[in-house]
């Protein structure tokens, strides 16, 4: 009798987890397909990083003597210091127009966790404009002579790379929301923050290019990701919660 | 505990006691300041490698290491704040930054100054020099973002998570660029051989940053007494204060 | 003491101008900073009162 009783406790308990679960799910997935779409249909939000991107590193060859050997020694610093601009000019938009609509203010009152739907918002944000950057950024290094092994560096450390500069990036872009020249402030906040990835990523390609090993700045860099994946939602959520008041 | 905080944390009590307490501090920061940079000038013995050069280390190190060292207190002064909602530590850590970025200022400047004797250049991208910039760097964040917003109090939280993720930061900014400058290592410059401090020359450096100190601690207090003036403007005892002429 | 007369004093072994311009600065910013302080207390303090003034006149 007992038995049978804690059965059907238990069987309801996972019935409603399970139920609560799948519905986390479809709000997190809706939250990501909503902003994806959003920023697609806003052509320029997602494309201006990447005409930044092309048009700075082609700066490159033309400010200095652009023979093979000079241009992939300066190849992995220009291209990761492109990327890392260009992934600070797509953050005004991270935010922004929600702040504005009072879309932001929503995720704060509905009954799920709010660093988990801001942490939805950041991938979304990732996947239109750091995603981009890290493919685009291979027929770059290509145009600037990069030897093959560093290329395959490249992108290992981009696209470990760029996701730590979105996590980070957003609580400046979340600090900066009412600021009216929030975008040069965005500047000279983040960019001492982003410099050990930049370090980092950079320097792995140079190693790579010089033979060396790179696992251990790979894995390093890894551990950051990993870091910033647990404590930056939440450190975003606390700085739009003070933006908001 | 959360208790006496609060009450430790009441700018009233701050403010009388701090009263009290900055003729004294202002008397012994100028008067140890003025002794250890004396003797260090004048009666330190030269180092037997870099000659009189070496004088700049009791100005250069001590402002080094409290530049780091009030870095970490704004950090927990604003952790301080964000947790428990007291004010007074917002104040104190908006007042950490200027003295930090000053004393971050006369760090590289008399680093590099040092450096121009010793290693024959103003600057090399030396693992020490690159963390310092970057520290300057980190204490502008934070003093662009005070002054940006119009409500004290929202810029003061705001500085705040800027500050502790800076704190967070600076360990790994240490390790990326040390290993950095590994990679890179410049070529010809290198520093001369660890020069050995003997006592003669550790005596006017502890005096030197006992100053340092002492002044910081002095100018943390005077610019938290001006935050308090304009944040209690509105407050009772502070227009009887100012009425009795107390302040 | 370490040294003679002024001029060596002045000279420092030929580094005189990195030492005392060192010294030079930080005691300037270091007096920047208290000087900084007090003006910004007196400019607060004259607007305090004029405020009360102010007010008490209505």
């Amino acid at each position: 009798m007992l038995m049978r009783q804690l059965t059907r406790w238990i069987y309801l308990k996972v019935n409603l987890l399970v139920f609560k679960l799948t519905e986390l799910f479809r709000v997190c997935f809706h939250v990501l397909k909503r902003d994806l779409i959003l920023s697609f249909t806003q052509k320029f939000d997602w494309l201006n990083p990447l005409f930044f991107l092309v048009l700075f590193t082609s700066l490159i060859p033309l400010s200095m003597d652009p023979s093979p050997e000079n241009l992939s020694k300066v190849a992995p610093s220009s291209i990761w210091t492109a990327a890392l601009l260009s992934s600070l000019l797509s953050l005004e938009t991270l935010f922004k127009r929600d702040f504005e609509d009072g879309t932001l203010e929503q995720l704060y009152l509905i009954p799920y966790p709010t660093s988990l739907l801001i942490f939805m918002k950041i991938f979304a944000h990732w996947l239109s404009s750091g995603l981009p950057i890290t493919l685009l950024s291979i027929p770059l290094a290509l145009m600037l002579f990069m030897p093959a092994d560093g290329i395959i560096t490249l992108f290992y450390t981009l696209l470990i790379g760029t996701p730590i500069l979105s996590l980070i990036g957003a609580i400046g872009a979340a600090l900066a929301l009412n600021l009216q020249r929030g975008g040069l402030l965005l500047a000279l906040l983040l960019l001492p923050l982003y410099i050990p990835v930049l370090i980092l990523g950079a320097g792995s390609v140079y190693a790579a290019v010089s033979g060396l090993a790179i696992s251990g700045q790979l894995a390093l860099l890894a551990a950051m990701l990993i870091g910033c994946l647990l404590t930056t939602p939440l450190m975003t959520m606390a700085s739009i919660r003070i933006s908001l008041t | 505990m959360i208790t006496i905080l609060k009450k430790l944390g009441s700018p009233k009590w701050f403010y009388h006691f701090s009263h009290k307490l900055t003729p004294w501090i202002a008397f012994f920061s100028i008067t140890v300041l003025f002794t250890g940079m004396i003797w260090g000038l004048l009666f330190a013995p030269e180092d037997y490698l870099q000659g009189q050069s070496f004088r700049i280390f009791y100005v250069h190190v001590p402002t080094a290491f409290l530049a780091q060292s009030i870095y970490i207190a704004m950090a927990i002064f604003s952790f301080i704040s964000l947790v428990w909602r007291i004010k007074l530590t917002e104040m104190l850590s908006k007042s950490c930054a200027t003295i930090g970025i000053s004393y971050t200022f006369i760090a590289l400047v008399t680093g590099s100054l040092w450096g121009a004797p010793t290693w024959g250049t103003w600057w090399i991208w030396d693992a020490r020099l690159t963390s310092m910039l970057l520290l300057f760097f980190l204490y502008l964040g934070v003093i662009a973002l005070h002054s940006n917003f119009e409500n004290r109090q929202t810029a003061a939280k705001a500085a705040g998570i800027l500050a502790i993720i800076g704190v967070v930061n600076i360990p790994i900014i240490k390790l990326s660029v040390n290993w950095w400058n590994t990679l890179h290592q410049p070529a010809t410059l290198k520093f001369t051989q660890a020069s050995s401090i003997t006592v003669d020359m550790l005596i006017p450096f502890l005096i030197c940053f006992t100053g340092f100190s002492l002044f910081a601690a002095w100018m943390i207090i005077l610019k938290t007494q001006n935050e308090i003036l304009i944040r209690e403007s509105k407050t009772k005892w502070l227009k009887e204060a100012i009425k009795n002429h107390a302040i | 003491m370490q040294f003679n007369s002024w001029q060596t004093f002045l000279l420092m072994g030929d580094h005189g101008f990195y030492v005392f311009s060192s010294y030079g600065v930080a005691l300037l910013i270091l007096s920047a900073n208290f000087l900084s302080a007090k003006i910004q207390k007196r400019k607060i303090l004259k607007s305090l009162i004029n405020h009360d003034k102010h007010n008490a006149s209505y």
